[in-house]
């Protein structure tokens, strides 16, 4: 099957994670692999089969991919400098949830986050329909903070930071 | 084991990045060509595969018919 073929809504965009408290994040090659594979981590109301993964109940997506960096040089006698795009780092996701302190994949990330050194695999899954396209990478989770102000519901905030050349694309 | 074999199995199992490694790998085009024929797009072989022929292009001997 194909992926989806139009521009898609912020909102079809969902999280999921591989369960489990040591768990075997999936090779470089496998991340941009879907049967089998990235499909275990993404659970069925997103095409997937969810065998391996749980949902992360997050306010939204946030913006992921790669980060900007470059190199300037100035070229002598030419009207315009040149700028090449030099290493970049994968960009980091800060996201925000609510906070259920029984919730089991928030638990895995406050744990993950105490650790330090757990690398998971995640997948950003976005849907059409019967076609699915998703972004899977491996990452660690650093900041976890949960604000529990009286004005309102507690939120924790936490931060993914995807490890370098360790994502891939694949779709139903 | 083949000299693909061992590519494939070191790129399928790697955490690194995969463009860097293939860069350096060194295999017969004919046999990366025709092994992707046969194995399924949708799994890590396939993803190596796809990344080996990237790094050694297979191009056909076959003779071309002049233009006249």
């Amino acid at each position: 099957m194909a992926a989806p073929a139009k521009i898609l809504p912020g909102f079809s965009a969902s999280l999921w994670m591989q369960t489990g408290a040591t768990p075997v994040a999936l090779s470089t090659a496998n991340l941009s692999v879907w049967t089998a594979q990235v499909a275990t981590i993404v659970g069925t109301a997103a095409n997937g089969t969810g065998a391996a993964g749980t949902q992360l109940s997050v306010e939204a997506v946030p913006a992921f991919g790669q980060d900007d960096a470059s190199a300037s040089f100035a070229v002598a006698g030419s009207r315009q400098s040149d700028k090449i795009p030099t290493q970049s780092a994968p960009t980091s996701l800060t996201i925000t949830a609510a906070w259920n302190p029984s919730d089991a994949a928030l638990l895995l990330i406050r744990g993950d986050s105490q650790s330090g050194v757990i690398d998971r695999t995640f997948a950003i899954a976005a849907v059409d329909g019967v076609s699915t396209i998703a972004y899977a990478f491996n990452g660690r989770v650093s900041q976890f903070q949960i604000d529990a102000q009286p004005g309102a519901e507690a939120k924790c905030t936490f931060s993914i930071h995807p490890r370098g050349n360790q994502y891939g694309w694949s779709n139903t | 084991m083949s000299t693909l074999e061992l590519a494939l199995e070191e790129l399928t199992t790697t955490y690194k990045d995969l463009d860097l490694i293939a860069r350096s790998l060194v295999v017969d085009p004919a046999e990366i060509a025709q092994a992707i024929l046969t194995t399924e797009e949708d799994s890590a072989e396939g993803v190596a595969l796809r990344i080996l022929a990237k790094y050694n292009p297979f191009v056909s001997s076959a003779k071309i018919k002049p233009l006249k």
